[in-house]
């Protein structure tokens, strides 16, 4: 099977019916997805498929045979984070992060499609995504900042509680 | 767990069909949403499976007052039809399960999924199906009668006459993946006849005949909403209580028929 991951051709071995999350994490050793539920309940396994976001647990290899996947390391790098990257960092979007690249793909897709920050369409958008820190409000205004183009600043987040431990971090306080 | 299952990929319904009904019997991948994670968790053991991802068995088509759906139209597409089957489809899963889902595979799997086989029963819709006998048309309860999914077997599509009215209610829950406990489908037919099934109410979709004759006869919705429990059969299990399922059924029932404006 002939797939582009992160506009690099691979060809893969793996069994047709072997799921595509398996493929990229154990052939292609691509872990962005995770394997949270393997069972479409999770959102944590979420990449873009040909540009709509596709639970990559119930994709069968098979079914992406030529097609173009993208996951989260697709989307930017950290010289050059994409806008709901930088929008995740500056709205504190992330507390264990397990969930982020599901959800980052997942809003990648939402805004990619003209999605705007209305709450009730990016809830919408990111519905079968869990957030197991239960973060959503943080996720939700990283989503309408990213989808409203909002200036960014990766070097501070606009959270009072991040801004709190840094500048404990900063000033060696307890 | 992974097996090395050989995989044909069918370009036309007729190669699909068969691809399906030759021995020994192939696995149907249609959105791979019930069997891909059971393949990749072992639940399953695939030989051989048949994806309907080109067979170009999706689609949906109006014509002369009746609507069509190909078995591998996903359930985003079937979510813009009109009620009871567009909330129906668009209450299952999220956006993503939705985009990859088919309203094949949904009306072949088991109980707790298969929720679009109450608004089919509902609507009179009519099954079109392949095994190696030949092909097959009947209702969602000859469909069941006949064996329903099992190896050999595609489901083709499935047509319904486009319905004066319909309404749709489901027992909601906060998260979009918690499987629907009970939903009750109501029909208003070309010739103004009400039809109303469930599911929830008892071990797979049922008509609600009573709810029905009540009105027929004139009735009223409370009427209509007691008469119900008589065709019900609730059980027990992890979504919900027989007695739960019992005391709701009526409550969605009355609620289905106002949204249907009787």
């Amino acid at each position: 099977m002939e797939l582009t991951v992160n506009s690099v051709a691979r060809t893969v071995q793996s069994p047709p019916l072997t799921s595509l999350l398996t493929v990229l994490r154990e052939e292609l050793d691509i872990t962005s997805p995770k394997a949270g539920c393997e069972s479409g309940g999770c959102g944590a396994c979420t990449v873009l498929v040909d540009g709509q976001p596709r639970r990559s647990c119930l994709t069968a290899l098979c079914a992406v045979d030529g097609s173009e996947v993208v996951t989260v390391e697709g989307l930017g790098s950290p010289e050059d984070l994409s806008r709901v990257q930088q929008a995740f960092i500056h709205h504190y979007a992330a507390q264990c992060g397990f969930c982020s690249d599901g959800m980052v793909v997942a809003a990648t897709a939402y805004i990619n499609a003209g999605g705007s920050d209305d709450t009730g369409a990016i809830r919408e958008a990111l519905a079968g995504h869990f957030c197991r820190c239960t973060g959503y409000v943080k996720i939700l205004e990283a989503v309408a900042a990213a989808a409203r183009g909002d200036e960014l600043d990766t070097d501070s987040t606009a959270s009072s509680a991040n801004n709190t431990y840094v500048t404990i971090s900063a000033g060696g306080q307890p | 767990m992974t097996s090395t299952a050989a995989v044909s990929m069918p370009s036309s319904e007729a190669e699909a069909v068969a691809a399906v009904t030759e021995q020994p019997y192939a696995t149907v991948l249609a959105g791979g949403t019930l069997l891909v994670p059971q393949h990749t968790l072992g639940e399953v053991a695939v030989e051989r499976a048949v994806w309907l991802g080109r067979a170009e068995m999706d689609g949906i088509s109006r014509s002369n007052g009746r609507m069509t759906v190909g078995a591998a139209t996903p359930l985003a597409a079937c979510a813009r039809l009109d009620a009871p089957v567009g909330p129906c489809a668009a209450d299952i899963g999220d956006n993503e399960v939705r985009a990859q889902a088919t309203i094949g595979g949904n009306i072949c799997s088991p109980v707790p999924y298969g929720d679009l086989r109450g608004p089919l029963l509902a609507l009179g819709a009519v099954l079109r199906w392949a095994d190696p006998d030949g092909t097959h048309t009947g209702g969602i309860a000859d469909f069941a009668a006949s064996g329903g999914a099992r190896p050999g077997m595609l489901l083709l599509d499935v047509a319904f006459a486009v319905p004066e009215a319909g309404s749709f209610v489901a027992l909601r829950r906060h998260h979009t993946q918690s499987l629907t406990a009970m939903s009750v489908s109501a029909v208003r037919g070309p010739g103004g006849a009400v039809t109303i099934a469930a599911t929830g109410a008892a071990p797979d979709a049922c008509r609600l005949h009573a709810a029905e004759a009540v009105l027929a006869g004139g009735g009223s919705i409370a009427d209509a909403a007691a008469a119900s429990a008589s065709d019900a059969d609730p059980y027990d299990d992890a979504l919900a209580s027989a007695s739960y399922r019992s005391r709701v059924l009526p409550v969605y029932v009355g609620r289905a028929l106002e949204q249907l404006g009787e």
